[in-house]
């Protein structure tokens, strides 16, 4: 009885799998396709012949390295000093007590409910004094510390950081920011995992604010180059598809790289009380 | 130890950003001495010969080309830095120039650089759409998309109608020949002759006469919205339509397989039949019934932030002449507006998908009997609730006259 229960939950868990990975699959028939393919009905559920060709052709059409590169410094930086900003804001609104918390945090939790595509002109005009439209500060330097970051920490530090321990540390002589660095830092892995998943995927997704604020071909991100594929009048669908497929790849290592890292992280001794 | 290794990968996080601010300045510092031009453009707007051809001609100046994403994000960018020390100095416009003429003071009035003269060189309908008021014009057209008739051969044939295009055109003169011949298809050959109730929809408002708005009120065309609703609900309801979605694989895949016979497509769509696989003699080109049409074109624009005024507009005179609106029409099949270029050489164009036919005469046709009708910027927007209704009629079999009475009422309500 066991042993069918455990075949059928097998087989539902095996049938997800796939149902999960088929658009995956269907990128890559689509990619490996000519134009006139796409548009054949009923369409082919194999893999084609052109695949290379269409890399080749999104990568000379695009500038697809340099693009790559770019993203990954925007995100890697951004995610960088988002996970420092927003710990560090996080742990003081768990942990430290000062005069206006609670207006403060409401205040920040604000912000939360304007939608996004409210601040875009006004930011614009703000980095426009600044000087910096056309610069990568003006892709990184405003998102460095973001509301949602600084409460998901904070709630995972009010949950997961015991004062005893905080006060111990304080006892053995540590600082505010050393009892931040050494004993909170350490215990916020899974946090701050999740977090900079979110935000890398944020940063590499971002598409309307490096629209406007990039001026020169050679800074663009990759979701920018890769729009450069879309004429006015015609679109060529196998290499729009293959630079997606092209451009997805990174993140799904990175997902693989950190569920691994999530997990792990999830696990690791925990103090308790 | 944790503590130096957070510390290093964040130094090293600050630094990169340090050095990109730097960067940035040196850049800057290298093109100083040349008068400094940016042109944004999309994707299939300006050929790369024009651009060559372009920058050896102004090799006083420093011409940076900018490729930007087309269509509402190029709008969305555009918009987005009017005023802003970032601007470009040019800037492509796609065929919503109507959006940008209200902000005329956004724009340098090129008639003070010695335009007016040369209105007689550009298709008249396209010359004049880039006026916001008699004595300010804020571009230059680069292309148009003028429209014909594009008919499936074999199911002409099937239904026993002409299949020369010389003929078609002189049997297919009016709308209501267009229906007659739509009739024809359905009893003889039991094949529709339109793609979709809302495709021949959109067909009709664009061929409208008089504008969705007149002195800011709204009135539907006089009239022409209506007869344009009309004869796409009798299409309909007659069986005449095939009813796929305009775009995209199902429609590429009813053009290869002539699941429908006539459509009225602008001068680019024959790059479309190429690009979809479409075989060689499958659909010929006649003249398009009714009243000329147009979908499409491009214009240039100088933004009034610029520190060079008298060079943008030499820029724009130059990039959209005869030779360069050649060159866009070899490289990117851009339908020119300059009328130089219509000579013996390009009404003679021929193309394999449609064997020896010529049929750019029927294209010039309709770009030079076009008119250009006063468009209010709110048009869009009240035209596609129209568009979102006949989607309902089509796909949901939606009462026609509940439908037109509904957009009416969610029409009136666009300020």
């Amino acid at each position: 009885m066991t042993r069918i229960m455990h075949g059928s939950i097998r087989l539902l868990v095996g049938l997800a799998v796939l149902l999960s990975l088929f658009p995956f699959y269907w990128m890559l028939v689509m990619a490996s396709k000519k134009n006139s393919e796409i548009y054949r009905t009923p369409p082919s559920l194999w893999v084609g012949d052109q695949l290379w060709h269409n890399i080749q052709a999104v990568i000379a059409q695009t500038s697809f390295f340099h693009a790559l590169f770019n993203t990954l410094f925007i995100a890697v930086t951004s995610t960088l000093l988002v996970l420092f900003f927003d710990s560090l804001a996080g742990f003081a609104f768990a942990k430290l007590h000062f005069r206006g918390q609670a207006f403060l945090f409401a205040f920040l939790l604000g912000t939360m409910m304007i939608p996004g595509q409210l601040n875009i002109i006004p930011s614009f005009y703000l980095m426009d004094k600044l000087g910096w439209v056309g610069s990568y500060k003006a892709l990184i330097i405003p998102g460095m510390a973001n509301a949602f970051g600084i409460f998901w920490i904070k709630q995972y530090c009010t949950d997961s950081i015991p004062d005893s321990l905080l006060e111990a540390a304080k006892l053995d002589g540590c600082s505010t920011f050393r009892i931040y660095w050494s004993v909170a830092l350490p215990i916020m892995r899974p946090a701050l995992a999740f977090l900079a998943l979110f935000s890398f995927m944020g940063s590499w997704n971002d598409y309307m604010w490096p629209l406007i604020i990039l001026n020169d071909e050679a800074k663009y991100t990759l979701m920018l180059a890769l729009t450069q594929l879309k004429g006015i009048y015609s679109v060529n669908y196998p290499l729009v598809i293959t630079g997606t497929l092209l451009a997805t790849l990174p993140l799904l290592v990175l997902f693989i790289f950190f569920s691994k890292q999530l997990i792990s992280g999830i696990t690791d001794g925990a103090v308790k009380e | 130890m944790k503590l130096k290794k957070y510390g290093l990968l964040l130094g090293l996080a600050l630094c990169a950003s340090l050095a990109l601010g730097a960067c940035g300045k040196k850049n800057a510092q290298a093109s100083q001495g040349k008068i400094k031009l940016s042109i944004n453009y999309y994707n299939g707007a300006i050929s790369k010969e024009a651009m060559a051809n372009t920058k050896e001609h102004f090799s006083k100046y420093q011409l940076q080309f900018k490729q930007v994403p087309s269509n509402e994000d190029f709008d969305t960018k555009l918009k987005a830095s009017f005023g802003s020390k970032a601007a470009p100095d040019i800037t492509a416009i796609n065929n919503n120039i109507e959006d940008y003429l209200p902000y005329k003071t956004k724009f340098v009035n090129l008639t003070k650089y010695g335009t007016k003269k040369l209105a007689k060189d550009y298709v008249t309908w396209k010359w004049d759409s880039t006026y916001a008021d008699p004595d300010y014009q804020i571009a230059m057209p680069i292309d148009i998309g003028p429209k014909a008739l594009m008919f499936n051969v074999a199911n002409f044939e099937k239904a026993g109608l002409p299949t020369d295009p010389k003929q078609v055109s002189e049997l297919i003169k009016t709308e209501d020949d267009y229906l007659k011949a739509a009739a024809q298809m359905k009893e003889k050959a039991n094949l529709p002759m339109f793609l979709s109730a809302v495709a021949l929809f959109e067909d009709r408002e664009q061929k409208m006469t008089k504008g969705i708005f007149k002195n800011g009120e709204l009135s539907l065309g006089e009239g022409q919205l209506k007869e344009a609703w009309d004869f796409a609900v009798k299409a309909y309801q007659s069986g005449y339509t095939l009813d796929v979605k305009l775009g995209g694989a199902d429609n590429a895949n009813a053009q290869q397989k002539g699941l429908y016979s006539a459509m009225n497509k602008a001068s680019w769509a024959i790059a479309d039949l190429e690009e979809n696989g479409t075989k060689p003699g499958t659909w010929l080109i006649a003249k398009a019934p009714g009243q000329p049409s147009n979908t499409g074109g491009s214009y240039l624009a100088v933004l009034k932030t610029t520190a060079h005024p008298q060079e943008a507009a030499e820029v724009v005179r130059y990039l959209t002449n005869e030779k360069n609106q050649r060159a866009n029409f070899k490289e990117l099949s851009l339908f020119p507006t300059h009328k130089a270029v219509y000579d013996d050489a390009f009404m003679k164009t021929t193309n394999k998908l449609f064997g020896d036919e010529q049929y750019n005469p029927y294209f010039v046709d309709a770009a030079n009997a076009m008119k250009y009708t006063e468009s209010d910027p709110r048009s869009g927007t009240v035209q596609r609730i129209f568009e979102d209704q006949m989607q309902l009629i089509q796909d949901q079999n939606k009462n026609p006259d509940q439908a037109w009475a509904d957009a009416v009422k969610k029409a009136k309500t666009i300020d």
